[in-house]
């Protein structure tokens, strides 16, 4: 490949600002939010309208260069960690809301519009966009698509792919294809629900009509401390067996617990081993005779306190601690794994067991927050970076809990995506005939791996 | 005895060079091509799986909906989108593959959105699964989406695995009716956007009125206390409820209201495409109803089918018939783009899997 013609031909479109060749530019792509990973790309483009996007593309096809999309670079699983040699195609430019039509409940967007934007600009027709990952505040559109983020209303709500109508994109050699549409319904194969979790392999979602749904009249939050996560664990098979369909229901451990009211004093309870979030949204009076029957189950759960959110400020400082527990995290210890298996909900108290146990046998700390309605764990592996043994032992870890999730029937990830750092498990999730009609689409759709490479499925080109 | 019936049915396939899978023929529009085998999957059939506590069941395509619900309804719960004829046979598979889903579409989400597993026979006859038993799953490809509407072109459903809800108790339907379409669209749209938890949404056009049917539901809720806000929005209100209110959706979603000698078209739409439409249908003198929020119209169509495939041409829309006869399958701006025929090139390298019949 000759490298300065292909930036000569990126510099036609590109002028010196948003064409990023330095290496003091380019330090800032190196990796996403898994920090434990870097590639320093060739070059990083910022393209402000769709036709330069397309036309990155199609060169990058012509050279043979292999490209990463990358919004605002939340990704847990590595998902836009550059590829060697190759460019970064950085969207966050592409932030324009196209259309909101709220008789139709649809709102058309461009890739790079931040996730609470959407929910933003719907607010005043009552609308909102449903799916909400922790990181609703600045992730993407486009890196909610490629990776079918969840979030913690996903038992009730779905994931992203369910929020998805249709979806303007360019494929990794250049063709624009508009598959789905603007109705709830269809006809033919699904190809949006395919394109949808895709994790970039299929090339670069431009615009993408999204689904809005009616603001919910009413919230009822309900934040619930045991002395044992187990008993976290069982009040939520019980909420389930009262037929309940909660919007939410969530769960910390003590050391998430702490870490999260160190960082934002959300008021939790630090003498909790288990907190348990249970929050029913919808018509006010569907929610207030769910909240009573709610409520009878929590107090037969063994709980030793009950708080009642009473207001929205209360609601979103409950909120605040669970969705900050992450970064929070990052107090405790600077490096820590995070993992986001899944397992059946009747099997998540033998998961945290077993979770616990190696946690002890390795000594490692481990600290837990959970989507428990989707059986969707979170372990937080705290290591230290500067010891190699340590690490291991962190990864070690990360690697047998994944193994306990695809024995007890579930999956490795639930919302994450597989990424980079999941690849070396997919040989256990899914068969060879498995991977290998996985892998037949994708060379259908991009036979030299330019788009995304080496995320989701094994490459079979081997990076310099 | 299940994995032999299997193991037949991949000796078929490996032995077969055009193959089209079918469940129950509910679906009697739906046809093989001539010179195509019939993969008969109806035999592939029973529940594999079933914890009332996990939300998810795990079945083979062909077993029957009827059974799936009265599983579910044993345990209080229910496939939400309301799969069509049920009470006619439908398989599960063929529910997939068809693509359809009922009046509860509107508020829960449709066939796509609660498919969480699927395991088919590829062309080589091999065995592949995609997908997870679990309600949350991001790893790999989404392919038992893929599979939804897919006709059979890109593999033999073997299994699949589903999410479910708590089923409501009680249900009761309001009906109003108004003089136009415009009249009922602009309350349906109010509807829409208003935070009140409706079920199903749909209009009715008849000889000389609109109905607007609206289906709530729940557990022990204060339903005069929703009607009452429903009346903020709706007019000169009837409700339905008891065995008269379920035999009514009963009625909708077996598509008994279809007249013989008619075929029964699917055309996916938004509100803002209904009365273009309506006008077409009403010159045609066609009896239709826009079900999921004016976001699907069913149509009885009595006359040569071409006539509406032009219509649907020009409008940029898409249909598919289900019920009756059809000499194509086909109709409107049917999508075989480039994304589309890469899978199926890739899935299907030999064409082993027909597609079903266009003119």
């Amino acid at each position: 490949m000759d490298e300065a013609a292909f930036l000569v031909e990126l510099s036609r479109i590109f002028s010196n600002d948003r064409l990023l060749t330095k290496n003091a530019q380019l330090v800032a792509y190196e990796s996403d939010a898994l920090t434990s990973y870097q590639v320093r790309p060739q070059a990083v483009v910022l393209p402000e309208t769709q036709e330069e996007v397309i036309q990155t593309v199609r060169i990058c096809n012509e050279f043979g260069v292999p490209f990463v999309a990358r919004g605002s670079g939340t990704s847990l699983s590595g998902g836009s960690l550059p590829v060697s040699g190759g460019i970064v195609i950085a969207l966050n430019r592409l932030n324009k809301i196209i259309r909101l039509d709220a008789e139709s409940r649809i709102a058309v967007v461009e890739c790079g519009v931040v996730n609470i934007d959407v929910s933003l600009a719907a607010a005043p027709y009552g609308l909102y966009f449903a799916p909400d990952p922790s990181s609703q505040l600045i992730c993407t559109i486009g890196g909610n698509l490629a990776f079918n983020s969840g979030g913690a209303h996903c038992l009730k709500y779905g994931m992203t792919s369910n929020h998805i109508l249709g979806i303007k994109a360019v494929l990794p050699d250049g063709d624009v294809v508009e598959i789905g549409g603007e109705s709830l319904e269809g006809i033919g194969p699904d190809t949006v629900g395919l394109y949808v979790g895709s994790e970039g392999l299929f090339g670069i979602a431009l615009e993408v009509t999204l689904r809005l749904l009616p603001k919910p009249e009413a919230y009822r939050t309900v934040l619930v401390a045991y002395h044992s996560l187990e008993a976290a664990g069982k009040a939520v098979s019980m909420v389930i067996a009262a037929g309940l369909l909660p919007g939410a229901i969530e769960i910390m451990d003590n050391l998430a617990i702490q870490a999260a009211e160190a960082a934002v004093q959300a008021g939790y309870p630090l003498d909790a081993a288990g907190l348990l979030i249970v929050e029913l949204d919808g018509e006010s009076s569907i929610v207030e005779k769910e909240f009573n029957s709610l409520m009878e189950v929590i107090e037969e759960s063994g709980a030793y306190e009950i708080r009642i959110a009473e207001d929205e400020e209360q609601r979103m400082r409950i909120w605040k601690g669970r969705k900050s527990a992450f970064s929070a995290v990052g107090r405790l210890s600077q490096d820590y794994l995070v993992q986001d298996g899944v397992v059946p909900r009747s099997q998540l108290s033998h998961a945290l067991a077993e979770i616990e146990k190696l946690g002890n046998q390795y000594g490692i700390r481990i600290a837990n927050v959970f989507h428990a309605g989707d059986g969707n764990l979170h372990p937080l592996i705290l290591f230290d970076g500067r010891d190699s043994a340590n690490q291991e032992k962190a990864e070690k870890i990360a690697g047998e809990i994944l193994k306990m999730c695809i024995d007890l029937g579930g999956s490795i990830t639930g919302e994450h995506g597989i990424g980079v750092e999941k690849l070396k498990y997919v040989p256990i999730m899914f068969t060879e005939s498995d991977i290998d009609t996985m892998q037949a689409i994708r060379y259908q759709i991009d036979p030299r791996e330019l788009s995304n490479r080496g995320k989701m499925l094994p490459s079979r080109i081997k990076t310099a | 005895m299940k994995n032999g019936v299997i193991d037949e049915i991949g000796e078929i396939i490996q032995s077969q060079d055009r193959l089209l899978a079918f469940g129950s023929k509910t679906k009697t529009a739906i046809e093989a091509p001539p010179g195509v085998i019939t993969l008969d999957m109806s035999k592939v059939k029973g529940i594999l799986e079933y914890i009332p506590s996990e939300y998810t069941f795990t079945a083979l395509a062909g077993t029957r909906l009827d059974e799936i619900d009265q599983m579910l309804a044993e345990n209080s719960q229910f496939l939400p989108f309301d799969p069509p004829l049920i009470k006619s046979g439908g398989t599960l598979g063929g529910t997939v593959a068809a693509n359809l889903s009922g009046p509860g579409r509107y508020h829960y989400g449709g066939v796509r959105d609660f498919v969480l597993g699927v395991q088919f026979f590829d062309s080589e006859a091999r065995l592949i699964r995609s997908g997870g038993k679990v309600v949350k799953n991001a790893a790999g490809f989404d392919i038992p989406k893929l599979m939804v509407g897919s006709l059979g072109s890109l593999g033999a459903l073997v299994e699949l695995s589903f999410k479910v809800f708590p089923r409501p108790k009680e249900y009761k339907t309001v009906i109003s009716s108004y003089p136009t379409l415009i009249n009922a669209m602009e309350h349906l749209i109010q509807l829409t956007a208003s935070p009140i938890e409706i079920l199903c949404l749909e209009i009715e056009p008849t000889n000389n009125s609109y109905y607007l049917r609206i289906r709530i539901g729940g557990s022990g809720v204060l339903f005069d206390e929703r009607i009452d806000k429903l009346k903020q929005f709706v007019d000169d209100i009837q409700v339905l409820d008891g065995e008269s209110e379920s035999m009514y959706w009963e009625h909708i979603n077996e598509f008994r209201w279809l007249p013989e000698d008619s075929t029964l078209v699917k055309v996916p739409l938004t509100p803002r495409l209904v009365p273009d439409l309506d006008e077409f249908l009403q010159q045609n003198r066609s009896i239709r109803r826009y079900s999921v929020g004016a976001n699907v119209a069913w149509i009885a169509w009595s006359k040569p089918l071409d006539r509406l495939d032009q219509y649907l041409k020009d409008s940029n829309l898409t249909g598919l018939p289900i019920l009756g006869s059809a000499d194509r399958i086909r109709l409107g701006a049917w999508d075989t783009g480039n994304f589309y025929q890469r899978i199926k090139k890739a899935l299907d390298p030999n064409g082993k899997w027909a597609e079903v019949q266009k003119l």
